[in-house]
């Protein structure tokens, strides 16, 4: 979403995204704010983004929400890009507490909706205009 | 998630981002609970 927020009488262009592997915002305020039009904005608002499978800011194994079947996965690297829908995480445990949450990740949507692009680390230089 | 491991990740990176830890509060309650989303008002209305 956008904030635009009035300070002073000028107005202000805020990006505000919390991360959620459901959705597909992150990563594109991410890469925006990290790109040379990162500028375009007055400032951003990362609510607690997820930065990659293995950063530190995530519990091991992800808190146990999930349950990742490794070599499903492998398998299914090895097949792609012929079957990108076959599922490689089931969330039994969001499933178990929640019956609006989405059971199943398949490789496709892991692979391009919220791991931040390439390394974490150079998408973690966002340009704050400073 | 681990919110105490945000700060010294993002000083790691040689950022000049401000990170704020709401106490209490989950990653889904970063837009959910009230406490955070006055704290999100807050930080933006403060942002330099």
């Amino acid at each position: 979403m956008t904030w635009r927020t009035s300070r002073l009488g000028f107005a202000r262009d805020i990006r505000a995204n919390r991360s959620c592997w459901r959705g597909f915002r992150l990563p594109a305020v991410w890469r925006v704010a990290s790109s040379p039009q990162g500028r375009l904005f007055d400032g951003y608002v990362l609510l607690a983004p997820y930065l990659g499978p293995f950063s530190p800011t995530n519990r091991p194994g992800g808190g146990g929400w999930a349950q990742v079947s490794m070599p499903r996965i492998l398998a299914l690297t090895a097949l792609q890009p012929g079957y990108p829908d076959l599922e490689g995480t089931d969330g039994c445990a969001l499933r178990r507490q929640s019956s609006g949450s989405v059971p199943d990740y398949s490789e496709l949507f892991l692979s391009v909706s919220e791991k931040p692009s390439g390394a974490a680390r150079p998408d973690l230089r966002i340009q704050t205009g400073q | 998630m681990r919110p105490d491991q945000y700060a010294p990740l993002v000083r790691a990176a040689g950022n000049k981002v401000t990170v704020t830890v709401v106490p209490g509060s989950t990653q889904i309650g970063m837009i959910t609970d009230t406490l955070a989303v006055a704290t999100v008002i807050d930080r933006v209305q403060h942002m330099p």
